[in-house]
Protein backbone atom coordinates (compact mmCIF):
# COMPACT_ATOMS: atom_id res chain seq x y z
CA UNK A 1 0.00 0.00 0.00
CA UNK A 2 1.39 3.25 -0.56
CA UNK A 3 1.11 6.09 1.57
CA UNK A 4 1.86 9.86 0.82
CA UNK A 5 2.45 12.11 3.50
CA UNK A 6 2.65 15.74 3.22
CA UNK A 7 3.73 18.68 5.79
CA UNK A 8 6.17 21.07 5.85
CA UNK A 9 7.72 19.79 8.99
CA UNK A 10 10.46 17.31 8.53
CA UNK A 11 10.05 16.41 11.65
CA UNK A 12 6.82 15.77 11.72
CA UNK A 13 7.39 13.66 8.23
CA UNK A 14 9.58 11.27 10.73
CA UNK A 15 7.13 11.10 13.41
CA UNK A 16 3.78 10.25 10.90
CA UNK A 17 6.28 7.90 9.60
CA UNK A 18 7.61 6.20 13.02
CA UNK A 19 3.90 6.29 14.65
CA UNK A 20 2.83 3.90 11.19
CA UNK A 21 5.44 1.23 12.49
CA UNK A 22 4.41 1.60 15.97
CA UNK A 23 0.34 1.27 15.12
CA UNK A 24 1.93 -2.32 13.23
CA UNK A 25 1.21 -0.87 9.55
CA UNK A 26 3.77 -2.26 8.24
CA UNK A 27 5.16 -2.88 4.40
CA UNK A 28 3.85 0.45 3.71
CA UNK A 29 5.67 2.26 0.77
CA UNK A 30 5.66 5.71 2.36
CA UNK A 31 6.34 9.04 0.31
CA UNK A 32 6.78 12.47 1.11
CA UNK A 33 6.24 16.49 0.28
CA UNK A 34 6.51 19.67 2.05
CA UNK A 35 3.27 21.41 1.34
CA UNK A 36 -0.28 20.99 -0.81
CA UNK A 37 1.78 21.86 -4.11
CA UNK A 38 3.91 19.58 -3.82
CA UNK A 39 1.54 16.97 -2.68
CA UNK A 40 0.15 16.90 -5.85
CA UNK A 41 2.26 16.69 -7.85
CA UNK A 42 3.53 13.83 -5.45
CA UNK A 43 -0.39 12.52 -6.12
CA UNK A 44 0.19 12.52 -9.83
CA UNK A 45 3.66 10.81 -9.56
CA UNK A 46 3.04 8.15 -7.32
CA UNK A 47 -0.80 7.34 -7.41
CA UNK A 48 -1.22 6.68 -3.43
CA UNK A 49 -3.31 4.61 -1.75
CA UNK A 50 -3.62 7.27 0.73
CA UNK A 51 -3.17 10.87 1.68
CA UNK A 52 -2.16 11.50 5.43
CA UNK A 53 -1.68 15.84 5.10
CA UNK A 54 -0.95 18.56 7.36
CA UNK A 55 -3.33 21.41 7.11
CA UNK A 56 -1.81 23.86 7.67
CA UNK A 57 1.43 24.65 5.59
CA UNK A 58 2.73 27.33 2.82
CA UNK A 59 1.86 27.74 -0.63
CA UNK A 60 -1.10 25.43 -0.23
CA UNK A 61 -2.79 24.04 2.66
CA UNK A 62 -3.75 21.23 3.02
CA UNK A 63 -7.66 22.11 2.85
CA UNK A 64 -6.97 23.44 -0.19
CA UNK A 65 -4.96 20.49 -1.34
CA UNK A 66 -7.52 17.89 -0.66
CA UNK A 67 -10.24 20.83 -2.53
CA UNK A 68 -8.06 20.79 -5.48
CA UNK A 69 -7.96 17.12 -5.82
CA UNK A 70 -11.35 16.44 -5.67
CA UNK A 71 -12.05 19.21 -8.32
CA UNK A 72 -10.35 17.66 -10.79
CA UNK A 73 -11.74 14.07 -10.22
CA UNK A 74 -9.30 12.53 -7.93
CA UNK A 75 -10.93 10.41 -5.25
CA UNK A 76 -7.33 9.36 -3.55
CA UNK A 77 -8.27 8.16 -0.01
CA UNK A 78 -7.66 11.32 1.88
CA UNK A 79 -7.28 12.32 5.66
CA UNK A 80 -6.05 15.15 7.90
CA UNK A 81 -2.84 15.01 10.26
CA UNK A 82 -2.69 18.33 11.91
CA UNK A 83 -2.43 20.44 15.37
CA UNK A 84 -5.89 21.87 14.83
CA UNK A 85 -9.29 20.09 15.63
CA UNK A 86 -11.79 22.02 16.13
CA UNK A 87 -15.57 21.09 15.56
CA UNK A 88 -15.71 23.76 12.18
CA UNK A 89 -12.24 22.32 10.66
CA UNK A 90 -13.20 18.73 10.86
CA UNK A 91 -16.76 19.69 9.28
CA UNK A 92 -15.13 21.27 6.63
CA UNK A 93 -12.59 18.62 6.01
CA UNK A 94 -15.84 15.68 6.03
CA UNK A 95 -17.39 18.42 3.76
CA UNK A 96 -14.39 18.23 1.59
CA UNK A 97 -14.14 14.50 0.98
CA UNK A 98 -11.61 13.77 4.33
CA UNK A 99 -12.34 10.60 5.84
CA UNK A 100 -10.88 11.13 8.99
CA UNK A 101 -8.89 14.49 10.90
CA UNK A 102 -6.24 12.99 13.23
CA UNK A 103 -5.40 16.01 16.30
CA UNK A 104 -1.71 16.03 16.84
CA UNK A 105 -0.43 15.09 19.37
CA UNK A 106 -1.12 11.62 18.34
CA UNK A 107 0.21 7.69 19.01
CA UNK A 108 0.26 4.24 17.70
CA UNK A 109 -2.81 3.59 19.32
CA UNK A 110 -4.53 6.73 17.82
CA UNK A 111 -3.56 5.20 14.41
CA UNK A 112 -4.32 2.04 15.01
CA UNK A 113 -7.70 3.25 15.99
CA UNK A 114 -8.94 5.49 13.08
CA UNK A 115 -7.06 3.96 10.56
CA UNK A 116 -7.55 0.49 11.55
CA UNK A 117 -7.77 -2.11 8.62
CA UNK A 118 -7.80 -0.39 5.89
CA UNK A 119 -4.07 0.42 6.18
CA UNK A 120 -1.63 -2.77 5.75
CA UNK B 1 -11.90 33.65 27.95
CA UNK B 2 -7.90 33.12 28.30
CA UNK B 3 -6.38 29.29 29.23
CA UNK B 4 -5.73 28.42 32.64
CA UNK B 5 -1.96 27.00 34.12
CA UNK B 6 -3.88 23.58 33.74
CA UNK B 7 -5.22 23.91 30.41
CA UNK B 8 -0.71 24.66 29.36
CA UNK B 9 0.13 22.27 32.05
CA UNK B 10 -2.11 19.16 30.48
CA UNK B 11 -1.20 19.79 26.55
CA UNK B 12 2.33 20.75 27.15
CA UNK B 13 2.57 17.26 29.22
CA UNK B 14 0.34 15.31 26.69
CA UNK B 15 2.85 16.70 23.60
CA UNK B 16 6.07 15.48 25.63
CA UNK B 17 4.74 12.25 26.08
CA UNK B 18 3.03 11.07 23.02
CA UNK B 19 5.83 12.43 20.82
CA UNK B 20 8.69 12.01 22.53
CA UNK B 21 7.73 9.69 25.18
CA UNK B 22 9.33 12.04 27.81
CA UNK B 23 7.78 13.81 31.25
CA UNK B 24 7.91 16.91 31.43
CA UNK B 25 7.61 17.76 35.16
CA UNK B 26 6.51 21.16 36.83
CA UNK B 27 9.92 23.45 36.82
CA UNK B 28 10.70 26.38 38.66
CA UNK B 29 11.11 29.48 36.14
CA UNK B 30 14.20 30.40 34.72
CA UNK B 31 15.34 33.59 36.93
CA UNK B 32 16.47 35.46 33.98
CA UNK B 33 16.05 33.21 31.20
CA UNK B 34 19.39 33.22 30.34
CA UNK B 35 19.10 29.38 29.48
CA UNK B 36 16.02 30.33 27.28
CA UNK B 37 18.49 30.23 24.09
CA UNK B 38 15.38 28.51 21.50
CA UNK B 39 12.07 30.25 21.27
CA UNK B 40 9.33 29.28 19.10
CA UNK B 41 6.32 30.62 18.45
CA UNK B 42 2.41 30.63 16.58
CA UNK B 43 -0.02 33.26 16.36
CA UNK B 44 -3.77 32.68 16.76
CA UNK B 45 -6.09 35.59 15.31
CA UNK B 46 -9.72 35.54 14.87
CA UNK B 47 -12.46 34.95 17.64
CA UNK B 48 -9.41 34.59 20.00
CA UNK B 49 -6.02 36.72 19.17
CA UNK B 50 -2.98 35.92 20.64
CA UNK B 51 0.48 33.92 20.37
CA UNK B 52 1.78 30.75 21.85
CA UNK B 53 5.89 30.34 22.72
CA UNK B 54 7.81 28.08 23.46
CA UNK B 55 11.23 28.37 24.95
CA UNK B 56 14.01 26.12 26.10
CA UNK B 57 17.55 25.44 26.42
CA UNK B 58 20.22 25.01 23.28
CA UNK B 59 20.51 21.43 24.49
CA UNK B 60 16.84 20.45 25.31
CA UNK B 61 16.22 22.22 21.58
CA UNK B 62 18.68 19.90 20.33
CA UNK B 63 17.61 17.13 22.60
CA UNK B 64 14.13 17.29 20.86
CA UNK B 65 15.31 17.40 17.93
CA UNK B 66 17.18 14.09 18.03
CA UNK B 67 14.58 12.36 19.66
CA UNK B 68 12.09 13.16 16.90
CA UNK B 69 13.94 12.23 14.05
CA UNK B 70 15.30 9.69 15.88
CA UNK B 71 19.11 10.67 15.68
CA UNK B 72 22.05 10.14 17.56
CA UNK B 73 23.36 12.89 19.90
CA UNK B 74 24.98 15.26 18.16
CA UNK B 75 23.55 14.66 14.43
CA UNK B 76 20.88 17.32 14.10
CA UNK B 77 21.63 20.41 12.35
CA UNK B 78 20.76 24.07 13.02
CA UNK B 79 17.98 23.47 10.13
CA UNK B 80 15.96 20.26 11.89
CA UNK B 81 16.44 22.15 15.01
CA UNK B 82 14.51 25.15 13.90
CA UNK B 83 11.84 23.12 12.54
CA UNK B 84 11.21 20.49 15.00
CA UNK B 85 11.24 23.42 18.18
CA UNK B 86 8.63 24.90 15.45
CA UNK B 87 6.65 22.09 15.20
CA UNK B 88 6.06 21.93 19.14
CA UNK B 89 4.95 25.89 19.08
CA UNK B 90 2.65 24.50 16.41
CA UNK B 91 1.50 21.40 18.44
CA UNK B 92 1.01 22.98 21.64
CA UNK B 93 -0.44 26.24 20.06
CA UNK B 94 -3.24 24.14 17.82
CA UNK B 95 -4.03 22.59 20.72
CA UNK B 96 -4.53 25.63 22.77
CA UNK B 97 -6.36 27.60 19.98
CA UNK B 98 -8.57 24.55 20.13
CA UNK B 99 -9.94 25.75 23.80
CA UNK B 100 -10.00 28.90 22.67
CA UNK B 101 -13.34 30.69 20.91
CA UNK B 102 -13.35 30.36 17.30
CA UNK B 103 -13.20 30.28 14.80
CA UNK B 104 -9.31 31.09 14.34
CA UNK B 105 -6.29 30.80 12.47
CA UNK B 106 -3.17 29.39 13.48
CA UNK B 107 0.02 30.95 11.83
CA UNK B 108 3.26 28.75 10.38
CA UNK B 109 5.76 28.89 13.50
CA UNK B 110 8.51 31.11 13.81
CA UNK B 111 11.57 30.17 15.06
CA UNK B 112 14.46 32.39 16.51
CA UNK B 113 18.11 31.87 18.84
CA UNK B 114 19.67 33.44 20.74
CA UNK B 115 17.59 36.23 21.71
CA UNK B 116 14.30 36.76 23.46
CA UNK B 117 11.64 37.36 20.85
CA UNK B 118 9.95 40.27 21.60
CA UNK B 119 6.24 40.33 20.94
CA UNK B 120 4.43 44.25 21.01
CA UNK B 121 1.18 44.75 21.94
CA UNK B 122 0.44 41.64 23.64
CA UNK B 123 -0.10 41.00 27.68
CA UNK B 124 1.23 37.43 29.00
CA UNK B 125 -1.93 35.49 30.09
CA UNK B 126 -0.37 32.55 31.77
CA UNK B 127 3.63 31.00 31.55
CA UNK B 128 4.24 27.65 32.38
CA UNK B 129 7.70 26.37 33.73
CA UNK B 130 8.69 22.22 32.70
CA UNK B 131 11.65 20.56 33.72
CA UNK B 132 12.88 17.51 31.28
CA UNK B 133 15.76 16.29 32.58
CA UNK B 134 17.35 19.08 34.44
CA UNK B 135 16.81 21.54 30.90
CA UNK B 136 14.04 24.50 30.95
CA UNK B 137 10.98 24.23 28.55
CA UNK B 138 8.63 27.35 29.77
CA UNK B 139 5.29 27.76 27.40
CA UNK B 140 4.03 31.37 27.49
CA UNK B 141 0.35 32.66 26.33
CA UNK B 142 -0.25 36.29 24.93
CA UNK B 143 -3.23 38.15 24.06
CA UNK B 144 -3.38 40.39 21.53
CA UNK B 145 -4.18 43.85 23.37
CA UNK B 146 -7.75 44.90 22.37
CA UNK B 147 -6.23 48.39 22.25
CA UNK B 148 -4.40 48.65 18.49
CA UNK B 149 -2.38 51.76 20.22
CA UNK B 150 -0.72 49.37 21.28
CA UNK B 151 0.49 47.91 17.98
CA UNK B 152 -0.78 45.43 15.69
CA UNK B 153 1.05 42.71 17.84
CA UNK B 154 0.49 40.47 14.41
CA UNK B 155 3.95 39.27 13.80
CA UNK B 156 7.38 39.10 16.39
CA UNK B 157 10.52 40.14 16.20
CA UNK B 158 12.51 37.46 15.31
CA UNK B 159 16.73 37.18 14.53
CA UNK B 160 17.77 34.11 13.37
CA UNK B 161 20.86 32.50 13.65
CA UNK B 162 23.00 29.12 14.33
CA UNK B 163 21.98 26.47 16.73
CA UNK B 164 24.98 25.43 18.63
Amino acid sequence: MKVLIVDDSKAMRMIVQRTLRQAGFDGLELFEAGDGQEGLAAVEEHRPDLVLSDWNMPNMTGIEFLQALRAKGDGTRFGFVTSEGTADMRQLAADSGAEFLIAKPFDGDTFRSVLGASVG
Amino acid sequence: MEPTIDDIRSVTQQVWESVLGRDAAAGAPDPDGSRLQVEACVHITGGWEGTVSVATSDALARGLTEEMFGMSPGEASDEEILDANGEMANMIGGNIKALMPGPSQLSLPTVAHGAPMAFPGTTVAVTDSFDVDGEPFVVTVRRRATNSGDGDGSRSEVQMGGVS
